[in-house]
């Protein structure tokens, strides 16, 4: 009796333990529950509420729309898909979220000085010393576009519709540039980023594919084009070596195959009559300056210097040295290979970007890569860039076609067919060319050998980096522009463009001139 | 829609939760479930969806079919037309591309291959609803006479894509009767969430490392990079599938329903065979109890038995000679443990199973994840040293060391590690409240992180991949 009581008493106590303890336990289930959801909903409320950004500096391209309803994009399965992707695309602060998650990924190993990172499809291409292994063909054409996000054609018309409204020097060009950025690298049939220490700082190196296939399809193109032009037309061809070629440790060598020997091979079999610039000898004799941002897979105009040389040399002319001209600098450039890579150490190493004012006057003035119609007069040097976009300073764009006219009255017209290479090699050409047009090989539509006639060129310029000139879709555009039909309508664009060039002495001159002179003054 | 995607998470899972608990009454609860799934379903199959409710519609008629006729023979019928219908289904969805392609090769015939795209979970959701008439043929449920209840069991968002094969017996009471504890919603929020980070933080890591050294078109770059690539694969399946499982039943935990376990530490397994008492349990079990016993078990004719089944198993996986491959060799190698080495196996000293089960794992992965087997034949050799390749490769060393805790982490979360912890800490809070305090704090913390990590992670999209369009 006794005995029972007492552990009557025990288990009384215990259970008031064990119910004190449930309590607290169902209170801690609680606050799980209660914190944990209204995390959920705070994402919620962020995801809903706050405002979408529709252009990401970051990776330099417009963003997802907001898929416009129909019953058979609905039943297709295409219209949740986009509602999906505009959905992730368009996160509320996804840069800051990119580089949260660029940190985190970070967080996943080790980095140290003496080791690389990679990024992307990476495969061996080559051999230990940059031969091309035989079946490589079959390598970079199987290669899965990294690049997630959609790689359709960028809207050439829509991003420049404002330009005719706004005065040239506001934000437009940097919305202009947008497209091009991420088309380089998701066209260009490349073989994924590896991060290397350069002069004790990280760089990222785009990794060459290579495709002796496609550069010998790229010369052939050429060759075509010196064909149809004919004697009266000077066909110049540079070809440009990226940074891998010069920097890509040893170690790493049969991760990309060799730019020299691929540029070689284009070159035997580019006719004799196309005149050959040597870019590759200039750009390796001063590869130990900065010739090549880290952080961008451009060259820096320091680099598209050097090739210039190469070129004036070509030409005859003995070319400026570069003390002649006016140096400026802008801190914080994050290029493209942070955007695409993801790859936190780029972003905090930004590179310095140098660039150049010639000691000479122009006028400058972009038409409509379609309508060839004049837009406005601007500037060449876009010089409120900043940060991502600094790359974006040439030219203003891609998207939208140039014309350079300049004081020298030497009657030489050249037309300059590049990629975004040669937006920082186009205004070294102002001290040895009257007039200069330039052409992206993705955006023009006409038919370009009717095109060069009708302005009366003398000097035709190819220029290609080595990853454009071993991409497919680039030699397509090139050779379309050979064959394009829309070229009958010829007589119509002459009329055009001499329309707007004169349009571009009378009304706009006040407005450019007012640059170029304080810029050569302050040169001599 | 996928759960792993910011949209299920932060919109589609918060609107069905309000929903789901403003409906006070039952029957209201399983009608908001059931709208709710086939808006999941119809997200990523907007045709699709009127086949799930087509087959649904199907087996709710065998089953009141069947139930009519109980104790009859003509109830038999039912079993035999749910067979039909819905093996049929999967057979013209999942097979016929598969079938005709291999009459052309083998009697050089020319007839055109038909190309449907597989709608999604209709490997799962027929097998539930296999399930579902054979039980209640054998009387093991009472068939389901509402439509709508019945409709939600089929389409219930929880499973529908991914698995687990939840049977209709397993959840039978609580679709029409479930009582929701409040540390019920609480355990399964937190199975969601460690679901949610095994998915994102894990399995996408990991599954974009495999790729990269897996998808080659020569030859791998190095022995070690093909043990690399091969062990990222079986790190990313397993944390794929398992999160997914987990997830799945997180929610259905949530809502009231218990869900069977799909997982258990498959990669401590000694043998083949412990393996697949391990891994994907739903889908051994229902071969076992479906297909294995019926045909006579170890009864009669066992090697026979078992052959169908491990054929069939790989079947299920894919329309692909490579998974049919897979199925064999495990059917082979739990073959070979039962009459010859099995006994030996356990004797032996544990580390030695353990390597043996390491080759056999991965390897297997290596069938499952190439379809070219060519590839697979490469991969192998290049593996065990063969051909003219080197030993290790700068590309593999650098992911390895980019990629160390990561990999550290997923390796040893695959040991029973977590649950020891959480045993411990259980049978600690079960004596103190400071030990209550403590321990639930860390782990709301830890999920919390996950729950953040995973939506950065979504949100910078990486890639994101989903494993199941096959099966």
């Amino acid at each position: 009796m006794k005995r029972k009581n007492k552990r009557n008493r025990y288990s009384a106590e215990e259970m008031r333990k064990k119910r004190k303890l449930k309590k607290q336990k169902s209170l801690a289930d609680r606050i799980n529950i209660i914190v944990l959801l209204s995390t959920i909903f705070f994402g919620t409320l962020c995801l809903v509420f706050l405002k979408r950004p529709t252009h990401s500096e970051l990776e330099n391209r417009k963003l997802a729309d907001f898929p416009k309803f129909s019953w058979e994009r609905y039943f297709s399965g295409e219209y949740t898909a986009e509602l999906s992707e505009y959905f992730n695309d368009t996160v509320p602060y996804r840069d800051d979220i990119h580089e949260l998650g660029a940190y985190l990924k970070k967080a996943q190993g080790i980095k140290s000085d003496d080791t690389y990172i990679f990024h992307g499809d990476v495969a061996v291409v080559a051999d230990d010393d940059g031969n091309v292994l035989e079946t490589e063909e079959q390598v970079t054409e199987t290669q899965k576009p990294i690049v997630t996000e959609s790689t359709e054609e960028p809207d050439e018309t829509s991003p420049a519709s404002p330009v005719e409204t706004a005065p040239p020097e506001t934000t437009v060009s940097e919305t202009e540039t947008e497209p091009e950025e991420e088309q380089n690298l998701s066209e260009f049939s490349h073989n994924g980023i590896v991060q290397i220490t350069l002069d004790n700082k990280p760089a990222g190196i785009m990794l060459f594919g290579g495709s002796e296939k496609q550069g010998i399809r790229y010369a052939e193109t050429i060759n075509a084009y010196k064909e149809a032009l004919g004697d009266d037309v000077n066909v110049y061809n540079m070809i440009v070596p990226t940074s891998v070629e010069f920097y890509l440790p040893d170690k790493l060598r049969k991760y990309s195959a060799s730019e020299k020997d691929n540029i070689e091979k284009i070159y035997s079999h580019l006719s004799e009559d196309v005149i050959h610039v040597d870019a590759y000898s200039k750009l390796q004799e001063h590869s130990n300056e900065y010739v090549y941002f880290r952080t961008d897979h451009h060259w820096t105009p320091l680099g598209a210097y050097y090739a210039y040389t190469a070129f004036s040399e070509a030409l005859g002319n003995t070319p400026l040295p570069i003390s002649e001209y006016e140096a400026k600098t802008k801190e914080g450039f994050v290029g493209s290979l942070y955007g695409y890579s993801n790859l936190i150490d780029l972003k905090n190493n930004p590179d310095t970007f140098t660039y150049y004012i010639p000691p000479v006057n122009w006028t400058t003035s972009y038409y409509d890569y379609k309508t060839l119609a004049f837009k406005y007069n601007g500037v060449l040097f876009h010089e409120y860039v900043e940060g991502e976009n600094c790359y974006g300073m040439f030219l203003g764009a891609d998207a939208i076609h140039t014309k350079i006219v300049t004081e020298n009255k030497n009657g030489r017209k050249i037309v300059v067919f590049k990629e975004s290479y040669g937006n920082a090699f186009v205004p070294f050409l102002v001290s040895d060319f009257e007039e200069i047009y330039v052409i992206d090989i993705r955006f023009f539509e006409k038919n370009a050998v009717d095109y060069i006639k009708q302005i009366g060129a003398t000097d035709v310029l190819f220029l290609n980096n080595a990853f454009a000139a071993n991409t497919s879709s680039l030699i397509s555009g090139i050779e379309n522009l050979l064959y394009s039909p829309f070229g009958t309508a010829g007589g119509g664009i002459s009329a055009e463009t001499t329309a707007a060039s004169e349009t571009a002495e009378t009304s706009v001159l006040p407005q450019e001139t007012a640059a170029p002179p304080k810029t050569a003054a302050a040169a001599q | 829609m996928i759960f792993a995607d910011l949209i299920f998470i932060f919109i589609f899972l918060p609107l069905f939760l309000i929903c789901y608990f403003a409906a006070t009454k039952k029957t209201l609860k399983n009608l908001v479930l059931a709208i709710f799934s086939l808006f999941f379903y119809a997200w990523g199959e907007p045709v699709w969806v009127l086949l799930l409710i087509g087959s649904a519609l199907v087996d709710y008629c065998n089953g009141l079919f069947i139930g009519k006729f109980r104790g009859r023979k003509i109830a038999v019928l039912g079993v035999i037309s749910s067979l039909v219908i819905n093996l049929g289904v999967l057979a013209a969805f999942k097979y016929s591309g598969f079938i005709v392609e291999n009459i052309n090769l083998l009697f050089k015939t020319n007839f055109d291959v038909p190309n449907f795209r597989l709608p999604i979970g209709i490997s799962f959701y027929t097998f539930q609803t296999i399930s579902y008439t054979i039980d209640v043929y054998r009387d093991n449920v009472k068939p389901q006479k509402n439509f709508i209840s019945f409709l939600m069991y089929v389409s219930m968002f929880f499973q529908l894509v991914a698995g687990p094969i939840v049977r209709y017996s397993d959840v039978a009471k609580e679709i029409d009767r479930r009582s929701l504890t409040l540390s019920d919603f609480n355990t399964g929020l937190v199975r969601f969430i460690y679901g949610l980070g095994k998915k994102v933080l894990i399995a996408n890591a990991v599954g974009e490392l495999a790729d990269k050294y897996l998808i080659f078109d020569i030859t791998p770059n190095s022995t070690a990079a093909a043990w690399f690539g091969l062990i990222m694969f079986t790190l990313q399946i397993y944390y794929d599938f398992s999160g997914y499982s987990d997830m799945a039943i997180g929610l259905g935990l949530m809502c009231g329903f218990h869900f069977p376990e799909n997982f258990n530490y498959p990669y401590v397994s000694r043998s083949a065979t412990e393996f697949w008492r391990r891994w994907h349990i739903s889908l051994g079990s229902f071969f076992r109890d479906y297909l294995y016993i019926p045909m006579g078990g170890n009864r009669k004719h066992q090697l026979l038995n078992l052959a169908v089944v491990w054929f069939l198993t790989g079947l299920w996986h894919g329309a692909s000679w490579n998974f049919i491959l897979w199925g064999c060799y495990f059917g082979v190698l739990v073959i070979l443990e039962k009459f010859c080495y099995g006994k030996l196996l356990e004797k032996l000293p544990k580390f030695i199973s353990h390597i043996y089960m390491f080759f056999v794992t991965v390897i297997g992965w290596g069938l499952f994840y190439f379809t070219d087997l060519t590839k697979f034949g490469k991969c192998v050799s290049a593996m065990f040293g063969f051909g003219d390749i080197p030993l290790t490769d700068e590309l593999s060393k650098a992911d390895l060391t980019a990629n160390i805790f990561l990999i550290a982490a997923a390796v040893i979360l695959c040991f029973p590690l977590f649950r020891f912890i959480r045993e411990k800490a259980l049978a600690a809070e079960e004596k103190s409240g400071a030990a209550v305090a403590l321990f639930k704090s860390v782990q709301t913390i830890l999920l919390i992180a996950i729950l953040g990590c995973s939506a950065v992670m979504l949100a910078s999209g990486t890639s994101n991949p989903f494993l199941y369009f096959n099966f």
